[in-house]
């Protein structure tokens, strides 16, 4: 049965990096085809498919509750903490917002000056890199709350969804609401890890127990739009003085 | 290895500001402050992201 409390931020965090990464792919597909770019592609997602498996096995292995609720949430709110500073920055217009067709131009550039081989490591690197960050959460959601599988097909579907789209439109994703889902996601990673960071050193600290969980999140989405409007807002001033 | 690290765990500040929360948190729970902690901890985890956001 699928928690939905998982696959949704699951769903939500892969997406964003997936369509980063169908961006490198397309890139380089350019340069060496697409059989090759999609073969390394494929490397990559075999190498966190491996290590998702291994990570999540040995995590279980001889670790108390406590010990593995500290490691998973320090992990999240280390993670998170910059999904969310990122968004917030980008809201209050301090820092641009992602731009595919920006990232699309340079990996055109990059692969320009090698061969391609290097264009095979750009694409599995690039890959690998973005999977990371849906490895780190599919890991920290599916062991801590033993739904494995809901954190997977979360990744899963959302990887699938990207290489549909992006299959029909055969450009950069473009229209993805990134910054939208970033605020929401990172909101959602710093909320599971604040309560499991403090659960751990104390269990049942939460006055709430698990519905200390929507509020947190609740917390940590209006104070970080709260944020980026009073930033937004000294910005404006400072523009006029 | 450096792109590795700087993925997974952020740059030098992102780590010592959650450490130094995390050690916060710790010392208010091991202090009995621990009610305390899970109103400070957010507020103290939210004003970093808005600081991160500014710098």
């Amino acid at each position: 049965m699928t928690d939905w409390t998982i696959f949704v931020p699951t769903f939500l965090a892969a997406s964003v990096e997936w369509v980063e990464a169908f961006t490198i792919v397309l890139a380089v597909s350019l340069s060496i085809g697409w059989p090759r770019a999609v073969g390394a592609a494929a490397a990559a997602l075999g190498v966190l498919a491996v290590m998702t498996v291994a990570t999540g096995g040995a995590l279980r292995l001889g670790v108390g509750m406590a010990s593995l609720e500290l490691v998973i949430g320090v992990l999240l709110l280390l993670f998170g903490a910059r999904w969310l500073a990122k968004a917030i920055a980008r809201s209050a217009g301090l820092k641009a917002l992602h731009d595919e067709d920006k990232e699309f131009a340079e990996t055109r550039e990059a692969l320009s000056h090698g061969d391609r081989h290097a264009a095979w490591l750009i694409a599995f690197k690039g890959v690998m890199l973005e999977g990371l960050e849906v490895w780190l959460i599919v890991v920290a959601l599916g062991v801590k709350t033993a739904h494995p599988l809901s954190a997977t097909a979360g990744a899963l579907v959302a990887l699938l969804a990207v290489v549909f789209a992006g299959a029909i439109i055969r450009a950069p994703l473009r229209r993805v609401p990134e910054n939208a889902i970033k605020f929401v996601v990172g909101a959602m990673i710093v909320s599971f890890g604040t309560f499991w960071t403090l659960e751990s050193m104390a269990g049942g600290i939460w006055p709430m127990g698990d519905w200390a969980l929507p509020l947190l999140f609740a917390f940590y989405l209006a104070g970080g739009l709260a944020t980026a409007a009073a930033l937004r807002a000294r910005r404006a001033r400072e523009a006029v003085q | 290895m450096n792109a590795f690290f700087k993925t997974l765990f952020g740059d030098l500040y992102n780590l010592a500001f959650v450490s130094a929360v995390v050690g916060a948190a710790a010392l208010m729970v091991h202090f009995g402050a621990g009610k305390d902690a899970v109103y400070a901890m957010p507020a103290a985890i939210l004003a970093g992201a808005g600081w991160f956001a500014a710098r």
